[in-house]
C-alpha cells in the first residue's frame, strides 16, 4: 500500500512540475505516459448521464450563459474551466437547479429535468460541494452531515448514536476515519472540513457531484488527498463536474475539459488532446504572450529590505528580501507558504517577533498600518472585499480613504474636491461605473480592484505590495492592472507582487523570490530558471526537476 | 423634477423627515393647542437635553458601537457637578470637572468596547455609574443651587431659552465634526468596514475610543444642564434618558451596524420622540402608555427604513 | 483521571471566579458557609436562572432578547389581574404564559420577516410589554392573596425547595431540547450558519419564530416563579434581568457569534451574580450601594473572562 502511494507521489510531482506554467508543451514521452495512466485508472462506464443543450441564462445587464452545450458521462471527471465571469459557476448552478435557465434543456439519464430548486436536483442525486463551506461551526460532524435529516429514534428524539455511526462509515469510505465524528466542525482543519462536506454530499447517494473550486483553500498535500478521493468516486461510476481555473491540477484528475469564455462554450476536449498553451489561449481569447508586457527599467537604489523577519504565528520564519526602486519583485509560493503574512508584517498588520525592516536604508518599526504608510509603504491586500474596500461606501469615498489627510490637510473636507479626485482616477483607470457615488458593492470584481488601486495611487506610496492583485478578475481588467504595475515601476516605485498564479509572477517580475513554509528558498532573476525548476522549489524539492 | 425627487428619496434622512412632517400634521389635527408658539418652545426646550444626548450617541452608533450608559453618565456627572458647586467651586471649574469626568467615562467605555461587545460593556458601566451616583449623593438630593448656574437651564436669551441655544450649538458642532471634517470621514469609514479602515491606515483604536468620549462628554453636558434646569440633583435623574436616547438615534435612521446615518437624522428622531411625548401629554394619554408608543414608533420606523433600503438596492 | 482533568479544564473561567468569590465572602462572615445560606442562594437564583436559560437560547441564534425582563413583570401582572377578576389562579397563570409565548412569536416574526436586528426589535417590544403591564396596574403593584404561592416557595421535595426544582427541570428541558431535538439543532444552526440551514431545506423564519416563542414560554415560567416569590403583580420586578441573563450566558462560555455554548455554563454565570448579591447582603452593605458593587463585580468578571479567552486564542 505504501509503495504504490510513493510511486504515485513521484509521478504526481513530476506531472505538476511539468504542467505548472505556460508556455510549454507536453512532450511525446509524457503524452504516452498520460494515455497509459488514463486507461490504467480503470475502465469508465462511458454512459452519458447528463446532457445540457443550448443553455442560456440572462441576468440583468449581462448574459451569463449563451447557448452552452454540456454533457457528463458516468465515472468521468469533466472539468469546467474559464476565467472568472466566464460562466462556470452559473452553469453548475443551472445543473443543480439553483438557477432556472432562460433557454435550453437539461436531461438527466434521458429524462428532461424541470428543477424548481436544489431540492429537486438533490432528490435525483445531483449534489454540490461548494467553495464556501456549508457547515454549522458548533454542531459536530455527524450533525452537519445529517442536517435536517436527523435519525429519530422510536421515542421521538434524535438518535445521536446512529448518526455518528453512519457518519463514521461515510468518513471511512473516504479514508478519513481519523476525523472524530463527535468533534464540532469548527475544530477541524480546512481540509478536514472539506472531507466532511464531501461525506455530506455522499450521504445523498449521488449520481453526480459538482465540485466548485474545491482546492482554492487547500494546501498542496491536502489537494492531493482530495484527488485520491475523487478517483475513488470515479470508480463507483459517479459523474463529476469539476469547476476550476487551476490548470496545474487538470492532468491529475480530469478526463475531459470544457472551456467557457464570456458565457460561451469554446470547446470540449479530452485532457490529453491539447496543450496548456492552447488551453490558456482558449480561456483568455488572445495570445498569451501579449498579456505580460514589461519595460526595461533602471533600478535606482534599494527601497525596502528585510532581515531575518519572523512573526509570532510561526508563518514567517526568517525572511530576507529587498526591493529596488523601479523594480518589480515577485514572490511565488503555494497557499500557506507565508507570503501574505510577510506582507502583513511589513505593513504593520501583525507585530514583528524578530528581525528588521529597512526603508531607504533606515530601519523602521512598522507597529501599525498608520506607521507603515507614513514610511511610504502601501498594501493592496488579498481580500479586497473585507480589507480593501468599504463596500457600502461610494467609489469616491473609497478612493480618498488613504490620502484623506493629504488631500485635506486642514481638517475640513468638501464633496466637490472628493468627486474631482475620484473622477480623475475613474478616468485614468477606466473604472466602469455610471457615477462616482455608486457604492462599491455594485461593481464587478475587476472594477472593485481598480478602486483599491486608485486609492493607493491617490496616496502615491514609494513601495507598493500587491497581494494576489488579479484574483477573481476578468482578463481585460487583468491586463490593465499589469500595465499599471509596469508603469508604476517605470516611475521609480518599488513593487512587490505576491501571486499564486505562476504565469503572472513569472511574466511580470524582474526578480523573483520563492517562498516555502515561511522561508525564502531561492531567488532568481527574469529568465534565470525554467518554470519546472521554479515549480519544484515551490514544492520544497530542491534543485532541478529530475528526469 | 422627477430626478430631483429621486435624489431626495435617496438621501438618508428622507423617511425620517417624512415621518416628522406626517407627525406634525397629525398632531396639529388632533390637538388644537399643538401649533401654538408656547407649545413649540416647550417642545424645543424638552428636546434640548435629548438632542445633546443623542447627537453624542450618534457618533458611537456610526462606528458600529452602542452606549447604554448615557443615562447614568448624565446623572452621575450632574450630581458631581452639583456637589462641586455646593462645595464652593466656581461654576466654570465645576463645569470643567464634569467634562473631565465625561472624558474619563468615555475612555473607559471605549477601552472596554475593544474587548467586550459594546452593549454589554456599556450596560455594565451604566449599572456601575448609577450605583456610583447613589454613593456620591449618599442617597440624598441637592437643592437650591446658585442662580448663576440655574440660569443656564431656565433662563432665556431674548425669546429663546438658553437650553435651546446650548443644544443648537452642540448639535451644529457635532454635525460639522462628523460630516465636514477628516475625523468624521474616518468615523464613517470605520463604521462601514473597520478592517478596511485599518488597512487604509486609519487610526482605528483612536477613532473608536474618541467616539465614546464624544458621547460621554455630551452626556455629561446634558447631565449638568438637567441639574441646572431642575435646580436639583439626584442620582436617578438621568436614568430615564438612557433608552430614549437610543430610540432617538435609531428612529433618526442611523444604523446600528455603523457607517450610515448622521446627526441630521438624529435631530429629526429626537424631535419625533419629543413631539410624540408632547402630544400624548396634551391629549392626556397616560404616561404609562408612553413606552408602548415609543416602542411601536421605533419598530415601525426601523422596519420602514430597512425595508425601503432593501427595495432600493434590489432595483439599483 | 485524565477525563476528570480534562473536565476541569473545560470549565469556563467563571466557575473559578465563583469559587474565589465564595472563599472571599466566607472569610467575612461565619454564617456564610452554611447549608441554609447555600440553600438561600439557590432559591434566590432560581428566577434569574430560568430566565437566563431562555436568553441563552436566543444568544445561540446570535441575538439578544431585551424583552425578557418585561415579560416576567408582565406575567406577574397579568396573572394577578385575571385572578382579581375571577379567573382561577392556575388558569390565569396558564393564560399569562400563553401570552408570553405569543409575545415571543411576535418578536421572532418582526426579526425574521422585518430583517431588523434582534436588539432593536426586542428593545421596542420591551417598551410595549412594559407599558401594557404599567397600564394594567396603573403603575403600582397589585395583589391577589393565595396560599398557592406558598406551595412553590416553601414546599420541598427530597429536601430541595420546589423553586429550585423548577429551575432544575427547566434546565433539563432546555438542555434536552437543544441536544435531542431538531428544533434545538436548528437553534444552533441559526446562530452558526444560516445559509447552511437554508441549503439543507430548513426554513429560518419558522425556526426563528419558534425560538423566540420558546424563550417567551421559559420567561413565562420565570414569571410564575417570581409571582410566587413576591406574591404580587409588579411591572418593574424584573427590570434589568434580561441583561444579567446575557451576562450570565456569556460568562458561561456561550458566544454571541457562532452558535457556540449552551445552558450548563449559564448556570455558573447566574450563580456568580446571585452569590455576589447574597454575599453583599450578608456583609451588611447598604442596599443603595449594592447596585454599584454588583455591577462592578459583574463587569470585572466579564472583562476577566473576555481577556482570558483572547489570551488563550493567541
Amino acid at each position: 500500500m505504501v509503495e504504490i502511494s510513493s510511486i504515485n507521489i513521484r509521478v504526481v510531482k513530476k506531472v505538476i512540475i511539468h504542467c505548472l506554467v505556460c508556455p510549454f508543451v507536453f512532450n511525446k514521452k509524457q503524452k504516452d505516459k498520460r494515455i497509459r495512466d488514463h486507461t490504467k485508472r480503470g475502465g469508465t462506464m462511458g454512459k452519458t448521464i447528463l446532457t445540457a443543450h443550448h443553455i442560456t441564462k440572462i441576468f440583468p445587464g449581462m448574459k451569463a450563459l449563451d447557448d452552452v452545450d454540456f454533457d457528463l458521462q458516468a465515472g468521468e471527471v469533466h472539468i469546467l474551466v474559464g476565467e472568472n465571469g466566464a460562466g462556470k459557476s452559473t452553469l453548475a448552478k443551472v445543473i443543480l437547479g439553483a438557477y432556472k435557465q432562460d433557454g435550453g434543456e437539461v436531461f438527466f439519464e434521458g429524462e428532461k429535468m424541470e428543477f424548481s430548486g436544489t431540492k429537486d436536483a438533490l432528490s435525483k442525486g445531483i449534489v454540490a460541494v461548494y467553495q464556501e463551506f456549508t457547515l454549522v461551526p458548533y454542531l459536530n460532524v455527524a450533525q452537519n452531515i445529517f442536517l435536517n435529516r436527523e435519525f429519530i429514534s422510536k421515542i421521538g428524539i434524535i438518535d445521536h448514536k446512529r448518526m455518528e455511526t453512519e457518519a463514521a462509515a461515510l468518513l471511512k469510505s473516504l479514508n478519513c476515519e481519523y476525523i472524530n465524528v463527535k468533534s464540532p466542525v469548527k475544530k477541524l482543519s480546512v481540509a478536514e472540513q472539506q472531507m466532511v462536506e464531501i461525506a455530506k454530499a455522499l450521504s445523498f447517494k449521488p449520481r453526480i457531484i459538482i465540485f466548485d473550486e474545491p482546492t482554492s483553500a487547500l494546501s498542496e498535500r491536502e489537494a492531493e488527498s482530495l484527488f485520491v478521493q475523487i478517483h475513488k468516486l470515479k470508480k463507483e461510476g459517479i459523474g463529476i463536474v469539476y469547476v476550476s481555473h487551476r490548470m496545474e491540477e487538470f492532468p491529475r484528475i480530469g478526463d475531459r475539459i470544457t472551456i467557457l469564455r464570456d458565457g460561451k462554450k469554446i470547446s470540449t476536449v479530452g485532457i490529453h488532446d491539447c496543450t496548456n498553451v492552447e488551453l490558456v489561449n482558449m480561456m483568455v481569447g488572445r495570445d498569451v504572450s501579449q498579456v505580460y508586457v514589461r519595460s526595461e527599467n533602471k533600478f535606482t537604489g534599494e527601497a525596502l529590505r528585510t532581515e531575518a523577519l519572523q512573526d509570532y504565528a510561526g508563518k514567517v520564519k526568517g525572511v530576507d528580501i529587498f526591493v529596488n526602486r523601479g523594480e518589480i519583485v515577485g514572490i511565488a509560493g503555494l497557499v500557506g507558504a507565508g507570503r501574505t503574512e510577510l506582507a502583513q508584517l511589513i505593513f504593520g498588520i501583525h507585530s514583528i517577533k524578530s528581525g528588521k525592516v529597512f526603508v531607504n536604508a533606515k530601519e523602521i518599526i512598522p507597529k501599525s498600518p498608520v506607521n507603515a504608510i507614513k514610511n511610504g509603504i502601501g498594501l493592496v491586500s488579498e481580500d479586497r472585499k473585507k480589507q480593501g474596500l468599504a463596500l457600502d461606501e461610494s467609489i469616491s469615498l473609497n478612493i480618498i480613504a488613504v490620502s484623506l489627510k493629504k488631500i485635506f490637510p486642514r481638517i475640513f473636507i468638501n464633496k466637490k474636491k472628493i468627486n474631482e479626485v475620484a473622477l480623475d482616477y475613474i478616468k485614468q483607470l477606466h473604472i466602469v461605473t455610471t457615477s462616482a457615488n455608486k457604492p462599491c458593492k455594485f461593481l464587478s470584481g475587476g472594477n472593485q480592484q481598480k478602486v483599491v488601486l486608485a486609492k493607493w495611487l491617490s496616496f502615491d506610496p514609494e513601495i507598493i505590495i500587491f497581494d494576489e492583485p488579479t484574483r477573481g478578475i476578468d482578463v481585460a481588467a487583468k491586463m490593465e492592472i499589469y500595465r499599471l504595475m509596469d508603469r508604476l515601476a517605470s516611475n521609480g516605485k518599488a513593487i512587490i507582487m505576491i501571486s499564486s498564479e505562476l504565469p503572472e509572477v513569472i511574466g511580470m517580475s524582474d526578480r523573483m523570490y520563492i517562498m516555502h513554509e515561511g522561508k525564502m528558498v531561492d531567488e532568481c532573476i527574469r529568465g534565470q530558471y525554467t518554470s519546472e525548476q521554479i515549480g519544484a522549489k515551490m514544492l520544497g524539492v530542491g534543485g532541478a526537476a529530475n528526469e | 423634477m422627477t430626478k430631483f425627487i429621486q435624489e431626495i428619496k435617496k438621501s438618508k434622512s428622507f423617511y425620517s423627515m417624512l415621518g416628522l412632517i406626517v407627525l406634525i400634521i397629525i398632531s396639529s389635527m388632533i390637538a388644537p393647542n399643538f401649533r401654538t408658539m408656547n407649545n413649540m418652545i416647550t417642545i424645543l426646550r424638552q428636546a434640548s437635553v435629548l438632542l445633546i444626548l443623542s447627537s453624542g450617541l450618534t457618533a458611537v452608533l456610526l462606528t458600529g458601537g452602542m452606549d447604554l450608559s448615557v443615562g447614568a453618565t448624565a446623572g452621575f456627572i450632574g450630581c458631581i457637578c452639583a456637589q462641586c458647586i455646593k462645595g464652593g467651586m466656581p461654576i466654570p471649574f465645576a463645569f470643567l470637572v464634569g467634562i473631565g469626568i465625561g472624558v474619563l467615562v468615555g475612555l473607559v467605555n471605549g477601552t472596554l468596547a475593544g474587548i467586550l461587545p459594546s452593549f454589554i460593556a456599556t450596560y455594565a458601566t451604566n449599572w456601575v455609574l448609577s450605583g456610583l451616583a447613589i454613593i456620591v449623593m449618599n442617597g440624598a438630593v441637592i437643592y437650591n443651587l446658585p442662580k448663576n448656574f440655574t440660569q443656564i437651564g431656565v433662563g432665556y436669551f431674548g425669546p429663546i431659552p438658553n437650553l435651546v441655544i446650548i443644544a443648537t450649538i452642540i448639535v451644529i458642532v457635532l454635525y460639522v465634526l462628523l460630516q465636514k471634517t477628516t475625523y468624521g470621514r474616518q468615523v464613517y469609514a470605520y463604521g462601514s468596514n473597520a478592517e478596511a479602515a485599518r488597512y487604509s491606515g486609519m487610526p482605528v483604536k483612536k477613532i473608536m475610543i474618541s467616539s465614546f468620549i464624544i458621547c460621554s462628554v455630551c452626556a455629561g453636558i446634558a447631565g449638568m444642564i438637567i441639574t441646572a434646569r431642575l435646580n436639583a440633583a439626584d442620582a436617578a435623574m438621568g436614568d430615564s434618558y438612557g433608552l430614549q436616547t437610543v430610540a432617538a438615534v435609531v428612529i433618526g435612521g442611523t444604523s446600528m451596524l455603523g457607517g450610515q446615518g448622521g446627526v441630521g437624522g438624529t435631530v429629526i428622531g429626537a424631535l419625533i420622540l419629543t413631539i410624540i411625548v408632547n402630544i400624548m401629554n396634551l391629549k392626556g394619554v397616560s404616561s404609562f402608555a408612553q413606552p408602548m408608543i415609543v416602542g411601536i414608533v421605533i419598530i415601525g420606523m426601523v422596519l420602514f427604513d430597512i425595508n425601503t433600503k432593501r427595495k432600493q438596492e434590489k432595483t439599483a | 483521571m485524565n477525563s476528570l482533568k480534562s473536565r476541569f479544564k473545560a470549565l469556563p473561567p467563571v466557575a473559578w471566579m465563583l469559587v474565589i468569590i465564595i472563599i472571599i465572602f466566607s472569610f467575612n462572615s461565619p454564617n456564610y458557609l452554611s447549608f441554609s445560606n447555600f440553600r438561600n442562594i439557590l432559591i434566590q437564583s432560581s428566577p434569574l436562572m430560568i430566565l437566563a436559560f431562555a436568553q441563552t437560547c436566543i444568544v445561540l441564534t446570535q441575538g439578544t432578547d431585551l424583552s425578557l425582563g418585561a415579560q416576567v413583570g408582565f406575567v406577574t401582572v397579568m396573572t394577578v389581574f385575571l385572578a382579581k377578576r375571577g379567573v382561577p389562579l392556575v388558569v390565569s397563570m396558564i393564560i399569562a404564559v400563553l401570552l408570553t409565548v405569543c409575545i415571543g412569536a411576535v418578536n421572532g416574526l418582526i426579526i425574521a420577516k422585518g430583517h431588523i436586528l434582534p436588539f432593536i426589535a426586542t428593545f421596542g417590544m420591551q417598551n410595549i410589554v412594559f407599558s401594557i403591564a404599567l397600564l394594567l396596574t396603573s403603575g403600582a403593584s397589585i395583589y391577589y392573596p393565595s396560599f398557592t404561592y406558598r406551595i412553590v416557595t416553601e414546599s420541598t421535595f427530597l429536601f430541595i425547595p420546589m423553586m429550585v426544582w423548577v429551575a432544575v427541570l427547566t434546565f433539563i428541558l432546555v438542555w434536552f431540547i437543544l441536544k435531542y431535538t431538531k428544533f434545538g439543532t436548528n437553534i444552533r444552526g441559526l446562530g452558526g450558519n444560516r445559509e447552511a440551514m437554508v441549503l439543507a431545506g430548513i426554513n429560518p423564519t419558522h425556526s426563528l419564530i419558534k425560538t423566540y416563542a420558546f424563550a417567551g414560554f421559559i420567561a413565562g415560567i420565570a414569571g410564575i416563579i417570581t409571582l410566587c416569590r413576591v406574591e404580587s403583580g409588579q411591572p418593574i420586578v424584573a427590570v434589568g434581568w434580561e441583561f444579567q441573563a446575557v451576562a450570565a450566558t456569556l460568562l458561561g462560555g456561550s458566544s454571541l457569534r457562532e452558535g457556540k455554548g449552551g445552558v450548563p455554563g449559564t448556570i455558573f454565570g447566574v450563580l456568580l451574580i446571585t452569590v455576589v448579591k447574597n454575599g453583599l447582603n450578608i456583609i451588611g452593605v447598604r442596599s443603595i450601594f449594592q447596585n454599584a458593587i454588583i455591577g462592578s463585580i459583574v463587569l470585572a468578571a466579564i472583562i476577566i473572562d473576555a481577556v482570558i479567552r483572547i489570551r488563550s486564542k493567541e
